[in-house]
């Protein structure tokens, strides 16, 4: 079995933990409750008649303007969700924040984005949404991909646990 | 002090447990209660890696070679959430002194439950605040461009409704036009007649002291005085020559008739057309009909309307005469004020006798008009 660390880095609030959960549990909850430190969560993927993949999910507390995120957790991570809020602007200015953290402390490894929480704009705005998602893509070339998700509809979820996971197994 | 003695010493405090290391990270000791936070079947056997046993711990291989090498002091991962425990887990190399080759690796955890206990609600609700002037600042935007969208909407409304207000006052003045030259035209004169007393009457009106606002509604009001004609037989409205007493007595219902044709309305203009066309026949000296009215008991707009009805009149051919010269005319009214006009209005009219001479002159339509 392959065994693979994956961190889930953001600002507070924008979704990490039901994305997790979602993925890991199918599970959901609108109860917003603060992570703490950092909780782990295990995902196994049968790849192949071979190939079990082992994914080690960190759930790390969110980055706040008081409390940014702690390197401790991302050193040793071989592939990174960075994670905003799609109703929260300034969750998604932050992402290259976080993108430089990233590349700071770890070698070339992959990374995805989630634009979280698309349930919660109005349809009428899928083209914002769409627009959004591109303008991040083409202005951060080291990102692999950028998903407009949601916990709560599983928007992407699967999709972007599944594209990191291939990735990490180049 | 032997690094036994100090994890002894370290968990006496109990905050602490312990696993001992050999340098290729297999397990070789752990403290009684370190099983809390670790992976039970993984621990049960000796000399599992360590990795095995701390999920934390996957991804780190290399910094932890570093420390067994003695290449890096340690690491610390702050605050691991396990089992409804927090632990700070910290890896560090264990030797005698300082100056001694590594004998050991050491994983400590530090239960670090009540402090995050004491942290953990303070920080809920600094989040929860700020998500809220987050969610105030997103409503207060939505409403800004909610209220903008209403703006535009209310300010195309005023435009559309002042354009319809312009349209139905325009409309509304050519009505009243063209029903006052359905009474002239009724009696064989012209339409211009009306349009003309209009004018006059405003001009009269403002020389008099009543505001623009009362001028206009005099202006626009006024072309309706003799509405009630259209009541009175054609053979007595067309007659020429003079009319019989009794015939006269006929027209005369006229100005009732107008009252009634027009009071009926409750538009203020309307009212006011009213009042001119029941009050335009009365005299200064309570003469004239229909009631027999007394100075300042005739509204000024029926004053106002007698001087310049009569001045227009004279000034053309009607059915039963021809017109007549200025010179007469304003001989005419001059000798009627205190009389038949009011003396006050008499005056202001003739002393600008030339602003309503050019007033004629523009209109022109009538090129019956007697020049002295």
């Amino acid at each position: 079995m392959i065994t693979k660390k994956v961190v889930l880095i953001g600002d507070f609030a924008t979704g990490k933990t039901s994305l997790i959960r979602r993925y890991v549990d199918n599970q959901f909850s609108d109860e917003y409750l603060t992570t703490i430190g950092v909780k782990i969560s295990k995902k196994t993927l049968q790849i192949s008649d071979e190939i079990e993949l082992q994914l080690m999910v960190w759930d790390i507390e969110g980055h706040t303007d008081v409390k940014a995120t702690n390197p401790a957790y991302v050193i040793g991570a071989h592939g990174v969700i960075l994670v905003g809020d799609i109703t929260r602007e300034k969750s998604i200015e932050n992402i290259p924040l976080h993108l430089e953290l990233v590349k700071r402390l770890l070698k070339k490894v992959p990374i995805v984005i989630a634009l979280n929480k698309s349930d919660l704009l109005p349809n009428e705005i899928e083209i914002e949404i769409e627009k959004k998602v591109l303008d991040l893509d083409a202005s951060l070339p080291e990102v692999l991909k950028v998903f407009d998700t949601s916990a709560k509809s599983s928007k992407n979820v699967e999709a972007i646990f599944i594209t990191l996971s291939q990735a990490l197994l180049l | 002090m032997h690094i036994q003695e100090i994890f002894n010493a370290i968990y006496e405090k109990h905050y602490y447990e312990y696993i001992v290391l050999d340098k290729t990270l297999n397990c070789i000791e752990f403290s009684d209660k370190v099983i809390d936070y670790v992976d039970i079947q993984e621990a049960s056997q000796m000399y599992r890696n360590i990795i095995k046993l701390i999920p934390e711990l996957v991804g780190l291989e290399d910094e932890l070679q570093e420390i067994a090498q003695g290449s890096r002091e340690g690491i610390e991962i702050p605050l691991v959430h396990r089992k409804k425990a927090f632990v700070t887990i910290s890896i560090q190399a264990g030797r005698k002194s300082r100056y001694d080759e590594i004998e050991s690796i050491i994983v400590l955890f530090e239960n670090v439950s009540q402090f995050v206990q004491m942290q953990q609600k303070s920080i809920q609700d600094r989040n929860d605040k700020e998500l809220l002037l987050l969610e105030l600042d997103k409503k207060n935007s939505s409403l800004e461009k909610y209220n903008k969208h209403m703006m535009h909407l209310v300010e195309a409304e005023i435009e559309k409704n002042s354009r319809l207000t312009n349209e139905i006052i325009v409309t509304q003045r050519e009505v009243i036009a063209t029903m006052g030259a359905i009474g002239e035209t009724r009696s064989k004169e012209t339409g211009d007649h009306v349009l003309r007393v209009g004018e006059y009457a405003k001009t009269l009106a403002l020389m008099a002291g009543l505001s623009e606002q009362e001028a206009e509604e005099l202006k626009m009001a006024s072309p309706m005085h003799d509405i009630g004609k259209v009541g009175i037989e054609d053979a007595i409205l067309n007659k020429p020559g003079k009319l019989t007493a009794t015939e006269f007595e006929v027209m005369k219902e006229h100005a009732l008739l107008g009252y009634e044709m027009l009071s009926g309305s409750k538009q203020k203009l309307l009212q006011t057309a009213a009042t001119i066309a029941y009050e335009h026949h009365e005299k200064w000296d309570g003469t004239g009909y229909p009631r027999g009215l007394k100075g300042e008991d005739i509204h000024i707009y029926g004053r106002i309307t007698a001087i310049v009805d009569v001045f227009d009149a004279l000034g053309h051919d009607r059915v039963y005469k021809k017109a007549w010269p200025l010179e007469s005319i304003l001989d005419f009214i001059k000798k009627e004020s205190g009389t038949h006009f009011d003396p006050s209005l008499v005056k202001l009219f003739l002393d600008n006798i030339h602003v309503f001479i050019s007033i004629q002159e523009h209109y022109k339509s009538d090129k019956k008009y007697h020049k002295v």
